[in-house]
């Protein structure tokens, strides 16, 4: 709100301001003093060399204290972000030189009217010199530390990961996989915390970007190529608390684009196998065959046969997702409203998301009395509809 | 009077008649009719050969590209090419040209004409772009979306940089370059005048057929259009293919005619170390034009081909490879922002030496700046790939060589600061545009270095922290020069002086809201909100709607440009021949110039920019050869 309001000021302010000054500076009454008389080179020098140093000063002091990702969640981010201010702190100088000249220039610059020419300095003496070797010394040093020291512990790929995550991206969500735990194609992309994580990363479609901003690490999932990040998540943490902590398509995909994202999660090693453990079982039952359903919700040339799903409270219910679309990603997807839809809040419950024909079961149990929001998580717009629990 | 002399004066008569009778937009009407004839032929004969081979006679951009291949043709010949050029190669006398206000809408060639043309052409262009940042703006001021659905946003941020990406490339080059390099070597027009309006006359169906798109889906893909999402989306991406492919001619034909121009049209004594530091920058920005830009077009050829061909470079399921488009793309549109700056830098640095009244500082380092970052452009374009998924050995190589160019880069700075040491600033309206411009683009560059190192970029590539790197490099480096060269020139070009009050206010407006915009963008970057989306998560939204509030301050600030440049025009005081006592060769002559430039030709016996120096000759004196005397 704070930054409305100075949005705002600004917004009405800047303007007239301007416009008065314009105003004024018509007039021929405000008188403007005589040429000031040119500073010596010594004091020039002087007075800049003090501001440099005082720039310097709080440049550093910024540079060394501000937090510059609001989460850093990973082994391989706690680099990243040691790389990004140990480039900061360098360029600080560099900086406050250019603003410390710009600044006094522009202080002592004399009057306005058609002034005097200026002392003739060209490029006698080491000026050029010294500052092509100072230069030249500064990007040798920050190529090497941070740049080639830290590039390999960043990019380096765990040969032996305590877990390996197969992700695919397609127009317009992700699945995810554990193939060594038998858990295939799920919304979500759940972590154990403290283990190293090799996520080995395609696409069906068009190009993609693997991108958990908590993580601060991307790579492009490509049709055709299987491209490799690992990384270790540190800090226990979930998309619920921290909306960097989600899985973010990072390049451009076409029209769902901005909604190609899923949430992220890193839980403690027992929460995560007690989680695996329940959504294998799930998915073996599924595969054997599983209870007969209690509804069954048709999808067909991209729209659900049916609007409205009603269920009993407290029982457990089967919905039959049968999708009729050859090549096409379907699923069945509950949410709590069609607003929580919108934001990207979890599903209730979700179907996997699978190119027809097939057919899919999702088992669930409405806990309380009301209406909720379901949809197709492809077609979010286009096959959508209220499920009723009585 | 002979019978002969009575003809030829009969014949003057009659072309000036048919001058005054001309109405001044037959050019292009012309060019328009002859288009939509060599449309008709183009889609006629595609469905001829359809029709043959046993397929249906109308594929839509099949039919559409080989029509518009035939449409360029004749907009090229009904616009002026016929009349002013093919003529002649029949042996046939040319149709006269046009004079007073109704040039700037033929076919012509003189250089001066043509730089209007292109000024006028690309600063309406810039202008209808911005609009389209408002739009983009007031999207994002909820974090929800708050006007447009997701395929009208995809489509407008798409538009919006290409048209951007247009401007920036042609802008200072086609507007000053054509204007004032061949009076700053003190040349008569350029080396190729006829190439020159032909450049220029490519531009129009560029920006038809980019506003055309949008009739039959736009595009969704960006300005950089990578493929497959360009193979298989709406017809509109075929209607930019084909601009690009356009827009790419022009460009190598305006590269190759500077070159040309400046090797050999300079004027008696006007030696390479002679030249302004303007010229010399166009000069590097020419060479990479001519180099570089066929790369982009024929990245488009196949993404064409692709579509309309049937072909598979890009297709992974039938063997494509996605990532070679990306190579050859960045092959060109890396050099390409070189294109854009460069002159940039040449413009900012020619507007400090004269308002600081001092020479330009290092003269000889920043040329070696501007040749060394010629040199280098071709060598870091895959550091716009470094999350691409491309092989890891590319990545320490290209860090390495990423990094050096800022030192090349840093010699501009040198000059600059130089310059305004201890300089007695005469701070009017091109000034202070030049100095922001310094300001701007040591942002731009600082944080190009940490899009540079390999580890930072990991987080930082297709984030907001990249749309507001280079914005700063393109707006603050390249857009606030061209404004300084706006304001320092329009009374030369016009003959008018700008309004001072007004010009000083458009520039800290845009100053002000330019920062205040794209500063925090920084921020968003580090806050996890990625590139052209037109959503975002909540926790955002305060951010979003201060950059909003303060972008729509920037837009605001050309208002102030636009009522200066009407009321001036219409208004404005007489300019002399040198308001700014400057020494370059173009202020030695009228404002605005006669046709052939200069009264009588220049010879050149001191530097250009040797304010203060005691003893120093100018820059220039007219000769007066004996018949004039």
């Amino acid at each position: 709100m704070g930054t409305a309001v100075l949005a705002i000021a600004l917004v009405v302010g800047i303007p007239l301001i301007m416009a008065f000054l314009a105003w004024s500076a018509e007039r021929p009454a405000v008188a403007r003093p005589p040429a000031v008389r040119r500073d010596s080179a010594t004091t020039a020098t002087v007075l800049t060399a003090v501001l440099w140093a005082a720039l310097t000063a709080l440049g550093l002091y910024v540079a060394a204290t501000v937090d510059i990702y609001p989460l850093i969640a990973s082994d391989k981010g706690e680099e990243i972000d040691h790389a990004f201010r140990v480039l900061a702190i360098a360029s600080v100088p560099v900086m406050a030189l250019v603003l410390a000249v710009l600044l006094y220039v522009i202080v002592r610059r004399g009057h306005d009217a058609l002034p005097e020419d200026g002392p003739a300095l060209r490029d006698k003496g080491a000026v050029p010199v010294a500052w092509f070797a100072i230069t030249a010394g500064l990007t040798a040093v920050i190529m090497v530390y941070p740049g080639l020291t830290s590039l390999s512990k960043v990019i380096d790929l765990e040969d032996e990961p305590d877990l390996l995550v197969h992700v695919e991206g397609l127009q317009w969500t992700w699945l995810v996989s554990y193939p060594e735990l038998g858990v295939s194609n799920v919304r979500d992309l759940k972590l154990p915390v403290d283990r190293t994580v090799k996520f080995e990363i395609t696409s069906r479609d068009v190009l993609h970007s693997f991108w958990v901003p908590a993580f601060l690490m991307k790579i492009d999932a490509v049709p055709g190529l299987t491209t490799r990040l690992s990384l270790r998540p540190e800090v226990e943490a979930s998309f619920d608390t921290d909306p960097t902590v989600r899985l973010q398509c990072a390049e451009l995909c076409g029209l769902s684009h901005t909604n190609m994202t899923i949430p992220v999660e890193v839980v403690s090693r027992s929460e995560f196998d007690a989680w695996i453990e329940e959504r294998a079982k799930a998915q073996a039952a599924a595969a054997a065959g599983g209870p007969a359903p209690t509804f069954t919700l048709v999808a067909k040339d991209l729209k659900f046969d049916a609007k409205e799903i009603t269920v009993e409270v407290g029982k457990a219910a089967v919905i039959l997702v049968d999708n009729q679309d050859a090549g096409v990603l379907h699923n069945l997807a509950i949410y709590l409203s069609e607003s929580s839809a919108k934001k990207s809040e979890p599903a209730l419950f979700a179907s996997q998301t699978l190119p027809g024909p097939v057919q899919e079961r999702l088992q669930l149990t409405m806990e309380k009395a009301g209406t909720f929001f379901f949809r197709c998580d492809v077609h979010p717009t286009t096959m959508a509809g209220k499920l009723i629990a009585k | 009077m002979t019978a002969e002399a009575r003809l030829r004066t009969r014949r003057a008569a009659i072309d000036a008649r048919r001058r005054e009778a001309q109405p001044a937009l037959a050019w292009i009407l012309g060019g328009l009719l002859w288009a939509l004839v060599g449309f008709v032929l183009g889609v006629a004969i595609t469905a001829l050969v359809r029709s043959i081979a046993g397929d249906s006679a109308w594929s839509f951009e099949q039919s559409f590209a080989v029509g518009y291949v035939f449409a360029l043709s004749g907009w090229l010949l009904g616009v002026g090419v016929w009349d002013r050029w093919a003529l002649e190669w029949l042996g046939r006398p040319v149709k006269p040209g046009v004079e007073g206000w109704k040039r700037y809408l033929a076919f012509t060639t003189d250089h001066k004409v043509i730089g209007v043309q292109y000024l006028v052409t690309f600063l309406t262009l810039f202008l209808l772009a911005g609009l389209f940042a408002m739009l983009i703006r007031l999207q994002l001021l909820s974090p929800d979306g708050a006007v447009l659905d997701n395929d009208i946003y995809n489509r407008t941020m798409s538009l919006h940089g290409i048209i951007m990406v247009a401007v920036a490339v042609a802008v200072v080059i086609g507007g000053f370059g054509n204007y004032f390099v061949p009076i700053l070597i003190g040349a008569e027009d350029v080396a190729f005048p006829r190439i020159n309006a032909l450049s220029f006359w490519l531009i129009p169906p560029v920006a038809i057929l980019l506003l055309a798109a949008q009739a039959v889906g736009g595009w969704d893909s960006g300005w950089t259009a990578y493929p497959p999402l360009s193979v298989t989306n709406a017809h509109g991406q075929i209607f930019f293919n084909l601009a690009i492919i356009t827009f790419g001619l022009s460009s190598i034909l305006g590269g190759l005619n500077f070159l040309v121009t400046v090797i050999f049209l300079r004027a008696p004594g006007m030696t390479w170390t002679r030249l302004p530091i303007f010229v010399w920058s166009i000069v590097a920005a020419a060479i990479l034009a001519l180099t570089f830009t066929q790369f982009f077009a024929a990245a488009m050829l196949l993404v064409t081909l692709d579509r309309i061909a049937d072909t598979s470079f890009f297709k992974a399921a039938e063997g494509g490879a996605p990532l070679l488009y990306q190579h050859v793309f960045w092959f060109y549109s890396h050099p390409a922002v070189y294109i854009f700056v460069l002159p940039g830098f040449g413009l900012a640095l020619e507007v400090l030496s004269h308002f600081a009244r001092k020479p330009l500082f290092a003269y000889r380092w920043a040329v070696g700046g501007l040749l060394g970052i010629v040199a280098m452009s071709a060598m870091v374009w895959a550091h716009h790939m470094f999350v691409s998924g491309m092989s890891s050995t590319l990545l320490a190589p290209f860090l390495v060589t990423t990094e050096i160019i800022s030192v090349p880069t840093g010699f501009i700075f040198l000059s600059a600061l130089g310059t305004l040491w201890m300089g007695n600033l005469w701070l009017k309206t091109p000034m202070l545009f030049a100095m922001g411009m310094v300001f701007n683009f040591l942002i731009g560059g600082i944080t190009g270095i940490f899009l540079a190192d390999v580890p930072t970029d990991l987080s930082l590539s297709d984030t907001y922290f990249v749309v507001a790197h280079f914005h700063y490099t393109i707006i603050g480096g390249e857009i606030f020069a061209l404004f300084a060269g706006v304001y320092y020139w329009f009374p030369k070009i016009t003959g008018r002086m700008y309004d001072e009050g007004l010009g000083q206010v458009h520039f800290w407006l845009m100053f002000i809201g330019f920062n205040l915009t794209f500063l925090p963008m920084f921020a968003l970057g580090f806050g996890g909100m990625n590139r052209r989306v037109s959503t975002y998560t909540a926790d955002l939204q305060d951010l979003n709607l201060f950059i909003s509030a303060m972008a729509f301050l920037l837009g605001a600030s050309f208002i102030f440009f636009v009522l200066n440049m009407v009321y001036s025009l219409l208004k404005g005081e007489k300019a002399e021949a040198n308001p700014w006592r400057a020494r370059t060769l173009e202020w030695q002559t009228s404002s605005p110039p006669p046709v052939e430039n200069f009264p009588a030709p220049p010879r050149v016996i001191g530097g250009p920019y040797d304010y203060g120096v005691p003893g120093a000759p100018a820059h220039a004196v007219l000769e007066v050869t004996h018949e004039q005397a």
